[in-house]
């Protein structure tokens, strides 16, 4: 990865916002739109209790979060292609000098090709992209409902969660409610701890099955499966099992004032060590979210995670055994569709080793501003 | 083994078998219309009458601006022929990932099958200048909401009635018909409307949103002050205080609410000015459930200028 001056860095960003603001002002000027462009920001203030020395890379008080740009057009009638590049600091510790160096980091969120519907009912996708594993792998940071990636996802899938080059396929089944199933296909080396083989040519397979029946008009159900397999860096195979639910309310009349979310997802990996034992993970998320007026809403979370037979002497990515529990409530403010800000206390109780465990009281506030094309309504 | 064979012989030898076979090919299937807002679909059943099958995304309860992209939308949408937009942006947020999901190539963004309606309808309020969203969810391409102006659904009719005969043109002259009888009904009842609301003398009312423009715009009211301080942006006590501070200067007596906004702002005018007539109303059709159609949507409109005027 680059670690750009802070010269290259000014001349990313003229050249984005001159990208932006020509796909932004072609876009407004005609109906026929042929570069989208979105820039999203999240910025963050947060004071926590834990790893607050002042040679820690996790920084308290104010920061940028990231910032994500978005362009997206179609190519032909067959396809369309995406780019999403993020934009974060990064801070690293120095042990000549003892200080932090803090610099910024451009990577490709995602890159990829997607077909517009030539076969139908059948989808296609190629490139770098967030796989359809379980609720919240696909959403980007600046749309979790909650500040963080549910436990299950930062320890099972990784901190990037599973964001691989791939192939996937998708079928829409033809049922009297939305029944999806997606396959995919991910090439190593993979950046996700679950997957990370090193030998070339490997690969990783995973299945996504994903159903939605309206119960009435203002009630949904909705009802998921994943599953994932491939080899991990100790030349070992791991696999990945998710199932997820959910239970939608938003009412025909007055639909802009109210809405409630109740949801959970169990989440289970086992991850072969070499000649060691199996390492065994899971763990389940549930979460609500109440929307009282138009423009607040509460959201929280309940996480749970447990971790065996992670054998820290064979496996460098061992996570501490043991069990860890997060408790996160955040208020909204929607001022409009365009920026957003959000106030989250919590509470995560976690092993830093097998005999100590540590409680973590945080508290963040975030702002998060959007331009260009407008968001998409995704439900 | 031969008893199987035997069974099979005498099924492909039954009259029945050939008429089972045939007669997809002789019933003509009805058209699958999908629209973005009831408006439309009362458009569709009223041209394409027993020969479309129709859904509409919004509910005439919700607003258009609002919709969330429900998967099961994608469902239904899979085997639709035929998609009509209100368009102008009004659906730009949730329409595009529905017809994405669907994943049906008939209707496909920029197809002939998708069809987007306000730019043919000679739009009002398309912006001239460089406009950005600190002036709230604007549409620069011009104002979507023409479903509150009757020539402009006259004109849309016809264009619905091209669609479908493409689609059937053995039921061409049905619906080419179908659309010329709505246009004349609809032309006769502006008339109506027109001296209907010229009685009432109301020359300026308030709204919540700009969804009254076109209908304002047809007969010649004025509406200078929206109880929004901007597209999309709910209203501030200060921005509230000048409206009722306008109302009151200028003598309004009919304020217009869209009947998918809630109570708050209505309760506020009401407590401060007396007398005034503040009406929650439809803006599209089934917003209540007497309203079927595009002319039971704009009488009631008239209807609540009537009653202000009393």
């Amino acid at each position: 990865m680059r670690y750009p001056n802070f010269r290259n860095l000014l001349l990313y960003l003229i050249g984005f916002t001159f990208i932006a603001c020509w796909g932004f002002n072609f876009a407004s000027a005609t109906a026929f739109q042929t570069l989208n462009t979105g820039i999203n920001s999240l910025f963050w203030y947060r004071q926590s209790n834990y790893d607050v020395s002042d040679s820690s890379t996790t920084r308290q008080g104010l920061d940028i979060r990231e910032a994500e740009i978005n362009f997206y057009s179609d190519v032909d009638p067959y396809t369309k292609l995406n780019m999403i590049l993020s934009l974060h600091p990064e801070y690293t510790y120095n042990s000549n000098t003892h200080k932090i160096d803090s610099n910024y980091k451009i990577e490709p969120e995602e890159l990829y090709a997607e077909s517009l519907s030539f076969i139908p009912d059948f989808g296609f996708k190629l490139g770098k992209f967030k796989l359809p594993f379980g609720v919240q792998n696909t959403v980007h940071t600046h749309a979790y409902m909650l500040m963080e990636q549910p436990l299950i996802n930062k320890y099972l899938l990784g901190e990037e969660g599973l964001n691989e080059v791939s192939a996937q396929i998708s079928y829409l089944l033809p049922l009297s409610w939305f029944s999806s199933l997606d396959i995919n296909y991910s090439k190593s080396p993979m950046e996700s701890q679950a997957f990370n083989s090193q030998k070339n040519g490997e690969g990783m397979g995973l299945v996504h099955f994903k159903n939605l029946w309206d119960l009435n008009e203002d009630l949904s159900l909705e009802l998921g499966l994943s599953y994932a397999n491939g080899q991990n860096h100790l030349k070992s195979n791991t696999q990945l099992w998710d199932i997820d639910w959910a239970i939608k309310w938003r009412p025909s009349t007055l639909s802009k004032y109210h809405s409630l979310s109740l949801g959970g997802e169990y989440m289970r990996r086992q991850k072969a060590q070499a000649t060691s034992s199996i390492e065994k993970g899971s763990g389940t998320q549930t979460f609500l979210r109440y929307q009282w007026v138009q423009r607040w809403q509460l959201n929280y979370r309940f996480d749970y995670f447990e971790m065996r037979d992670s054998d820290s002497s064979i496996n460098s990515e061992s996570i501490v055994n043991g069990v860890y529990r997060k408790n996160a409530l955040a208020l909204d403010f929607l001022a409009s569709e365009f920026s957003q800000f959000k106030f989250e206390v919590s509470q995560y109780v976690f092993p830093l080793s097998e005999f100590e465990n540590f409680t973590e009281n945080r508290y963040i506030l975030q702002a998060n501003f959007t331009i260009g094309a407008h968001p998409s309504h995704t439900y | 083994m031969i008893l199987k064979n035997k069974i099979l012989k005498k099924v492909l030898h039954s009259k029945l078998f050939f008429v089972l076979i045939f007669i997809p090919i002789f019933v003509q299937a009805k058209i699958n219309v999908v629209t973005t807002t009831t408006d439309l679909k009362s458009l569709v059943d009223l041209v394409g009458q027993d020969q479309v099958e129709s859904l509409s995304i919004a509910k005439g309860t919700q607003d258009p601006h609002s919709i969330e992209a429900k998967p099961s939308f994608m469902s239904k949408m899979r085997s639709a022929q035929v998609v009509f937009a209100q368009g102008l942006e009004l659906e730009d947020a949730w329409l595009r990932p529905l017809v994405e999901g669907s994943k049906n190539p008939k209707i496909a963004i920029g197809s002939d099958n998708f069809v987007e309606l306000g730019s043919k309808l000679d739009p009002i309020g398309v912006s001239t200048k460089n406009i950005t969203r600190a002036e709230g969810d604007v549409h620069p391409l011009g104002d979507p909401h023409f479903q509150l102006d009757p020539i402009r659904m006259a004109r849309a009719a016809e264009i619905i009635a091209d669609k479908l005969s493409d689609l059937d043109s053995e039921h061409q002259v049905l619906f080419k018909k179908n659309a010329q009888e709505l246009k004349k009904n609809l032309e006769d009842k502006t008339k109506n409307w027109q001296s209907r609301l010229q009685k009432t003398n109301i020359k300026e009312v308030i709204t919540y949103h700009k969804s009254f423009n076109y209908f304002l715009s047809r007969f010649g009211i004025q509406s200078q002050l929206q109880i929004e301080p901007k597209p999309g942006i709910p209203p501030t006590p200060k921005h509230l205080a000048e409206v009722i501070d306008h109302i009151k200067k200028n003598k309004i007596r009919l304020v217009l609410i869209e009947n998918y906004f809630d109570h708050e702002s209505e309760n506020k005018l009401k407590s401060e000015v007396d007398k005034l007539n503040v009406e929650r109303v439809a803006v599209s059709v089934e917003g209540e459930p007497q309203i079927k159609t595009t002319i039971d949507l704009i009488e009631a409109l008239v209807q609540k200028f009537e009653k202000a005027s009393r």
